[in-house]
């Protein structure tokens, strides 16, 4: 069953296209990963599917419902945190999530006990929100998309301000809550790996457009390995590699590291090389093809992510 | 009812609360504090007078002052708080989110004026006041709700005004201007009348024979600024994006 679909989905403001006829179709269940550098159109995407802002033209249907028609029942079925989530800094946490499922009214209710401790905070806790980090407000964000029991959960950058340990448990409650309650998750990001450990398709997209559509598990086949390399003198083992082996595909990293495209195959043959040239190789691994490379291959890397 | 509950929650240790009775109290404690400098004591001056006094001072100063920014901070609240994405995001009428918000500065102004006349009562306890009598407080709590009601539809303009400027300042900016522009009204006859702010103090007491004002007139004034406040904010913040 098709969860999400828009069809042309366009947004203006004035003369700019922030959204350029976007057509996503995300079955009911699976973790959607929406891909794009900051200003590509990813919030503004999510506003549209919220009804917060009306499309210029195009549609939008949840459970082929169209939003603009049945927004209020629609709303019902949809979690979202919509850029940074704000609340109200005079309440705690508890009193904030009370206001939200009181006005949203649903039977289907999980007690606000029940969600913020799936999210990781103290629902005792009495402190105000002023007073929480970013993470605590991220995880308050998170647990209140959870309050009403959604079938689709829309998150605008949804680690935002999480550290390490609590990106690795946001994740992980985010592949328990699409595994276990089919829940249909879209999650808007322009951190690539989290994207990448996440989603089972990415949609990418740049200035606008959807420029791409692939699933985690076809770009993992798709991918051509590549070699990564660390040397002594990088510089050299570029001319090297033009010169000697005829090689053009390549990118310098940090740390005198170059990543060999289209060249797995030759690990043997440019190891010898170097070692005649006498470069000193500290590593040289075969890498499969990740998404970074390939949304770098697809916006041609105008921007940075 | 439940809804209503709600927005009360928002509000809930907000510091103006105690701030708003502290300086509507202000007007009665400084009457207070003449009564205890003169010579004379209450120098005749009576319950009825002293309501009137404070009830004037309120209706063109404090009142506007004190009510606009009560408006402004509830309804700026959700931008100044960037709630509002969340809230619209959940199935709400947008108009029924107004008129929430509506209700809790209609109950909140009642409160304030309810205890100025608390105020005002205790304080002819304390010097002596002639005239107070259960009739003469009776009176005194009518004229306060009377007051408070003429004071709602002039509210709505400083409704549109906060959602257009989305932030508390401009509720607190509207009021100073109001305040100014009712100063100059009441030094002439005809905008007196007739401009929408200074018309509660026309409603609220006996026109003198002298001046020849049309009360229907301003009273639909009044309602006009107040439907003209309400069908702006309505329309304005149901095509608002967040």
């Amino acid at each position: 069953m098709i969860a999400i679909e828009t069809k042309n989905l366009t947004k203006s403001f004035g003369s700019h296209r922030a959204v350029d006829r976007v057509n996503l179709s995300i079955e009911q269940g699976e973790i959607y990963g929406f891909l794009g550098n900051n200003g590509a159109g990813k919030t503004t995407t999510i506003k549209m599917m919220t009804g917060l802002i009306p499309p210029t033209e195009g549609s939008i249907k949840i459970f082929g419902e169209d939003v603009r028609k049945s927004k209020q029942e629609i709303l019902k079925r949809v979690g979202c945190i919509v850029e940074t989530p704000g609340f109200f800094g005079n309440l705690t946490g508890q009193e904030n999530l009370q206001i939200y499922l009181r006005i949203s009214g649903s039977s289907k209710r999980k007690t606000i006990e029940e969600t913020m401790e799936l999210v990781g905070l103290d629902p005792k806790d009495p402190l105000l929100v002023r007073r929480y980090s970013l993470g605590m407000k991220q995880r308050l964000g998170i647990a209140r998309a959870l309050l009403n029991q959604p079938e689709i959960l829309l998150l605008d950058e949804p680690t935002n301000g999480l550290d390490p340990l609590g990106i690795r448990g946001m994740r992980k409650l985010l592949r328990l809550l699409a595994k276990e309650q089919r829940m249909t998750l879209f999650l808007s990001s322009h951190i690539l790996t989290e994207v990448e450990q996440l989603a089972d398709r990415v949609g990418i997209i740049h200035q606008g457009k959807l420029i791409d559509e692939i699933s985690m598990e076809g770009l993992r086949k798709q991918g051509s390995a590549y070699l990564e390399i660390q040397v002594d003198r990088p510089s050299e083992v570029l001319r090297l590699l033009e010169t000697e082996l005829g090689i053009f595909d390549f990118t310098v990293k940090a740390e005198n590291r170059i990543e060999i495209f289209d060249a797995a195959e030759q690990s043997a043959r440019i190891n010898q090389m170097l070692v005649e040239h006498h470069v000193e190789v500290y590593q040289l691994n075969r890498k499969e093809q990740s998404l970074e490379r390939h949304f770098i291959e697809l916006t041609k890397g105008e921007k940075r992510v | 009812m439940k809804q209503l509950q709600l927005e009360f929650l928002k509000i809930k240790r907000s510091p103006l609360i105690l701030l708003s009775f502290l300086g509507i109290s202000i007007v009665p404690l400084l009457m207070g504090v003449i009564f205890s400098k003169n010579v004379n004591g209450v120098d005749g001056t009576t319950f009825a007078s002293f309501v009137e006094d404070v009830q004037m001072m309120n209706l063109m100063v404090m009142g506007i002052m004190m009510f606009g920014l009560i408006t402004s901070y509830v309804f700026s609240k959700e931008f100044e708080e960037n709630t509002l994405k969340s809230t619209l995001a959940i199935p709400v009428r947008r108009s029924r989110l107004l008129w929430d918000k509506f209700l809790v500065v209609f109950v909140w102004i009642m409160c304030l004026l309810v205890a100025n006349v608390i105020e005002v009562v205790v304080i002819s306890m304390i010097w002596g006041v002639e005239g107070l009598n259960l009739s003469s407080i009776a009176t005194a709590f009518g004229m306060a709700i009377r007051d408070g009601l003429i004071f709602m539809p002039l509210l709505t303009p400083i409704v549109l005004v906060t959602l257009l400027v989305r932030r508390y300042v401009a509720g607190i900016v509207f009021s100073i201007t109001v305040v100014v522009i009712n100063v100059v009204a009441l030094s002439s006859e005809v905008y007196y009348a007739y401009y929408p702010y200074t018309i509660p103090l026309v409603l609220a007491g006996p026109v003198p024979e002298e001046m020849s004002i049309s009360v229907p007139i301003s009273i639909m004034i009044l309602l006009a600024t107040g439907l003209v406040g309400a069908v702006g904010s309505v329309i304005y913040f149901q095509k608002i994006s967040v």
